[in-house]
């Protein structure tokens, strides 16, 4: 066994006890599944019939790369904000 | 206790007695053929019959001055055979058993706009009387009643008289529900003899089938909802089905699926050639061990994902020896820090797990999301119109027209875009200063 194997293995059981059996596959009350049945489905469907072909005259790529960003930002901001809010709790 | 008193066992009350031979009287007369309620005074479904006039076969008699309806196989509903009148002028009469209040059912056919009907009689003296023509249902009523009920052509369709001797009514019903009753000819005690007619000349077909007392059908093929046991069903060549919806069986027509056209992935094995299982996607003109036929193309498993692939160790016996010494030492290296592929694939496996757990599922699948969307949005399409019944469709050149700016020409499209895009980035500008101004 080499060393590179030693370190994958110390890396790989690390996920597969600690970090995988913690880190859930669905939410609650939003599984996967109903995300993707909306997404994948109902919703992309809906959008593409009612808005084939605007991309001719609008950056609709641009537009969800700029809202990607904006739900990143958002989310960035409300962690940071949580960092904070905990740290004050911590030191009281 | 006497002998006398022995023999007597259990009483009967005196009016019991008397009710129980009065039923039993009542029952032999039923069975002698007296009047009964309920039933029609005979059947015929006019299978078993030659081919050619009625008259003389199972109790049918011509009224004069009519000729015979016919016996025929031409149309029929049930069975092979009904009885047709083409000649015009036909009238066929039978007298069965005497009921006093009854039903009779026909299946009747209407192949032209004129009229044929059925004299219900008591004995020789008319009782009631339907018409079936002129493109309704009439009953007589001391004048032809018409009921509005629209004539069904070129069908089957049953037509159903019922008569109450009590009230010296009958009434008629044909696709909807039931006429009121109407008084009859004359008083009457029983109807006993059908007189079936057509008393209008022009040429054409009317079919007469499976007279009965009760609208639904024999049990056969034809007719398949008819069938109310599984045995019988089965023995009609029907299929008797579940239906998981309505959680009940029911007996329908024998499913015979459609035969299949060539065709893509599945359906490559109904191509007959080699010319059309090419032409198809994913077929293949090949021979399997029984003949060379059309197949669906084997499908072809993608090699594991790796992203790394370990390198082999070089091969130091063809070396001179001192080139052998320097390969050995960095094999020996090699060997101590490069991965082996097993571990290597674990490690891919252990993070393609990972990927697939929660946030990183719900941010691909967004991901996923956007780019189809933002993929599917290329296309383009047409819009159809109709203005005062011309049809067109809409006409999207003027996107392409061009104007020149700054000394450059560019079309409306592309201006729009442009335009669009600035807007965009301006909003998305708004919410970036925003976002900063709530850090600080």
């Amino acid at each position: 066994m080499s060393i590179a194997d030693i370190v994958i293995s110390m890396i790989t059981w690390l996920f597969q006890k600690l970090i995988l059996p913690v880190l859930p596959t669905n939410l609650p009350l939003f599984s996967f599944s109903d995300l993707q049945d909306i997404l994948a489905g109902t919703l992309q469907h809906n959008l593409v019939y009612s808005f084939a072909g605007l991309s001719q005259i609008f950056n609709v790529r641009l537009l969800f790369i700029l809202l990607s960003t904006i739900i990143a930002g958002e989310i960035l901001f409300w962690l940071v904000k949580a960092g904070f809010f905990i740290v004050k709790l911590v030191r009281g | 206790m006497n002998s006398k008193q022995r023999n007597k066992g259990i009483p009967i009350p005196q009016p019991a007695l008397k009710l129980l031979i009065l039923t039993a009287i009542f029952l032999f007369l039923l069975l002698i053929g007296g009047t009964v309620f309920g039933a029609s005074p005979f059947t015929d479904d006019f299978e078993g019959y030659s081919i050619g006039d009625l008259s003389g076969q199972g109790g049918w008699a011509t009224s004069s001055p009519y000729s015979s309806w016919e016996v025929s196989t031409t149309t029929v509903e049930v069975g092979n055979q009904s009885i047709d009148c083409y000649n015009g002028y036909c009238g066929n009469t039978r007298t069965g058993t005497q009921v006093a209040s009854g039903k009779w059912v026909f299946w009747t056919y209407a192949g032209y706009d004129y009229s044929f009907g059925f004299w219900i009689k008591e004995g020789s003296s008319d009782i009631c009387r339907v018409d079936v023509g002129h493109d309704t249902i009439w009953y007589y009523n001391g004048g032809f009643v018409d009921t509005g009920w629209e004539l069904v052509y070129n069908d089957y369709q049953s037509l159903q008289i019922e008569w109450n001797a009590t009230t010296d009514q009958c009434r008629i019903q044909y696709t909807v529900g039931w006429s009121d009753w109407f008084d009859a000819y004359d008083t009457f005690d029983y109807i006993d003899r059908l007189d079936i007619f057509a008393t209008e000349f022009p040429n054409g077909d009317r079919f007469i089938d499976y007279i009965s007392d009760a609208v639904e059908l024999p049990c056969e093929v034809e007719h398949c909802g008819y069938c109310l046991t599984s045995t019988s069903c089965i023995s009609a060549d029907c299929s008797w089905y579940y239906s998981i919806y309505l959680q009940e069986y029911s007996c329908v027509p024998f499913f015979e699926p459609s035969p299949e056209e060539c065709g893509s992935f599945f359906k490559c094995n109904y191509c007959g050639d080699q010319t059309t299982c090419e032409a198809e996607l994913n077929c293949e003109w090949t021979d399997r061990g029984v003949g060379t036929q059309c197949y669906m193309q084997e499908p072809t498993v993608p090699p594991a994902q790796i992203d790394w692939e370990v390198p082999d160790i070089d091969d130091c016996s063809s070396l001179p020896a001192l080139d052998t010494i320097v390969c050995e030492i960095k094999n020996l290296i090699s060997g101590a820090i490069m991965p082996s592929q097993e571990k290597l694939e674990t490690m891919y496996q252990t993070l393609g797990a990972f990927k697939e757990k929660f946030p990183f599922n719900y941010i691909g699948i967004l991901n996923d999301f956007f780019t189809d969307i933002t993929t599917d949005l290329e296309a383009t399409t047409t819009i159809p119109i109709k203005i005062l019944g011309a049809t067109s469709t809409v006409s999207f050149t003027f996107w392409d027209a061009t104007t020149t700016i700054g000394g450059q020409e560019e079309s409306f499209k592309n201006i729009l875009f442009d335009f669009t895009t600035f807007l965009v980035l301006m909003g998305w500008f708004v919410w970036f200063i925003s976002l900063i101004k709530r850090f600080f």
